[in-house]
């Protein structure tokens, strides 16, 4: 295949390993429209270990493990997506218009991750350094077990914010149900407020950046 | 009789049955050629075209760097020269010259991201059920019970498709995480002993596992063994009851010279000595017991099979075995001796 080309694929069509197979080969800055029918089931394992500098788009509903360990790619979902979308994803950004499902960005060492709407338990899950945002609620224990890294939470956290976090930051615009003891809150200083304002407008979101609240672990001090 | 004793009376318990030997007609329809056992093994991608392949099914699991010191290295080359996989990191084997570096496999423990370069370049990838910093054993929340064939096939796929990849869980695990990883069409799966001696149910779950295995038409799945042995007969007599391969650690560690922890730091070439070059007039380490013990493995095994009448592995099975008790008969599923 040449490069910069644009195809489309039809997940319906093709076996999930066939599927697999067709986007590795695909060269650097192609673009490619995966089809999603809405009658199946969500196709899973989506984009995993892609190493090449690709732009994709997928219209429909997927299922877990979105680009699990991928690389360079840019991924932009249109509809809602499963669990442990980015796992341990190296580089490249991942943008899910609807909803996630639990572990969103879990072990993730960089790029950035964005979800429009919801998302499940355990969002940022032992984040290891890239960038999470999700713009309306998330479910209980968000970025557990963080080692580095930023989770931003648009519309408030559930219960045990930050359970076992060693490193990293979660910005919360909205209420925290609890946090957990080795969390604590604070000021938002000039470098949070700049970063996290670029944070927001990656994601495309009107936001202003002081009305976030900052929460840092305890073992840091 | 504590637990311990009364796995491996066990193992003691289990006899092999002699085959008849070779007929003059079976030996000169071979053009007199000596019978020889092939002692190799594989391990299958599922809908895969590559396979794993191993000399002999034994493999080395705990021993690395830290523990051999500067005899890592021809150790390595040692390991190669017999076909036997390693369980190590990449890092581990950094300075190895390249012509030493045996088949490799990989881990993940579930509190820990994947690491792209470890399972790119694995020979096979294991995905623990295992907490590094807990030190427990569990399935990880974020794969969950439903969403382990994703997770495996997702795996997969990121090492490039053609890499066997496995779940580690405890030998003696209970059979529905066995069912589990079988069902989520994994290449192999690991049992590795929770604590330093051998149980009952240990024995018991390596044979469930491959009852499980043909019940759910995969004959051929590998299974792993990691246990503490101390004799290489117990290891012929797990590979007989359904393992694939047996973690030879314990048989190997006491022909391991212990590192030299002054010229290990000495050649670190590390903090105020990294400027500095040492004169590298050490002979280089050779290691004959190890080689000729290795060599006794394989040779043993060929001999025990031959008895059996099991040209290969796959014929090396349960029907190979008797049980001496009726304990062990029931433990085991073996059938009984007939006197």
């Amino acid at each position: 295949m040449t490069a910069s080309e644009s195809i489309t694929l039809n997940c319906a069509e093709l076996s999930s390993r066939e599927l697999a197979r067709k986007l590795f080969e695909l060269k650097g800055d192609s673009a490619v429209r995966l089809l999603a029918s809405p009658a199946s089931r969500p196709p899973s394992s989506l984009c995993s270990g892609l190493t090449e500098h690709l732009s994709i788009e997928i219209d429909g509903n997927v299922g877990d493990f979105l680009y699990l360990l991928g690389a360079e790619a840019n991924i932009e979902v249109h509809g809602n997506a499963g669990d442990c979308v980015g796992h341990s994803m190296v580089s490249g950004g991942v943008t899910v218009r609807g909803s996630v499902g639990h572990s969103f960005g879990a072990f993730a060492s960089a790029g950035f991750l964005t979800s429009l709407g919801q998302a499940g338990d355990f969002c940022g899950r032992g984040l290891v350094g890239a960038d999470v945002f999700v713009r309306s609620k998330v479910g209980s224990f968000a970025g557990f077990e963080m080692l580095s890294g930023t989770l931003v939470l648009g519309n408030g956290a559930g219960e045990n914010l930050g359970t076992g976090m060693t490193g990293g930051v979660i910005y919360v615009r909205g209420d925290v149900k609890s946090i957990c003891p080795g969390l604590r809150g604070v000021r938002l200083k000039d470098a949070d407020a700049m970063r996290l304002s670029l944070l927001l407008v990656r994601a495309g979101i009107k936001a202003n950046a002081t009305d976030f609240k900052a929460f840092r672990s305890r073992q840091g001090e | 009789m504590n637990s311990s004793s009364s796995a491996t009376a066990i193992l003691e318990e289990l006899m092999f049955t002699q085959a008849e030997l070779p007929g003059a007609s079976a030996a000169s329809s071979t053009s007199e050629a000596v019978p020889v056992a092939r002692t190799d093994c594989s391990v299958a991608v599922y809908e895969g075209q590559r396979k794993f392949k191993f000399s002999v099914p034994y493999f080395v699991r705990g021993l690395g760097r830290a523990e051999l010191g500067l005899a890592w290295s021809p150790f390595c080359g040692l390991l190669r020269g017999h076909g036997i996989p390693v369980f190590s990191d990449v890092k581990s084997l950094e300075g190895v010259p390249a012509s030493a570096v045996p088949a490799r496999w990989a881990c993940r423990y579930i509190d820990e991201p994947i690491d792209a370069t470890e399972l790119k370049s694995a020979d096979a990838f294991e995905l623990m059920c295992r907490s590094r910093d807990a030190r427990s054993w569990c399935w990880t929340s974020e794969v969950g019970m439903m969403q382990l064939e994703s997770f495996v096939f997702a795996v997969r796929m990121a090492a490039g498709g053609d890499t066997p990849i496995g779940v580690g869980l405890p030998l003696g695990c209970h059979d529905a995480d066995i069912e589990r990883c079988v069902s989520a069409n994994v290449d192999f799966i690991s049992l590795v002993a929770r604590f330093s001696q051998l149980d009952a149910n240990d024995i018991r779950s390596v044979i469930r596992c491959r009852h499980i295995a043909q019940q759910a038409k995969r004959p051929d799945l590998s299974i792993f063994v990691t246990a503490p042995l101390r004799d290489i007969q117990h290891a012929h007599k797990l590979l007989a009851l359904g393992a694939t391969a047996i973690c030879v650690d314990e048989l190997l560690l006491p022909l391991i010279p212990k590192p030299n922890a002054t010229s290990t730091s000495l050649s670190a070439n590390s903090g105020m000595l990294s400027g500095i070059s040492i004169p590298q007039n050490r002979k280089p380490i050779e290691l004959p017991e190890l080689s000729v013990m290795l060599t006794k493995f394989r040779d043993e095994l060929a001999d025990r099979m031959l008895s059996v009448g099991a040209p290969s592995l796959a014929d090396f099975n349960a029907n190979t075995l008797r049980s001496c008790t009726e304990r062990c008969c029931r433990i085991t599923g073996v059938a009984a001796l007939e006197l």
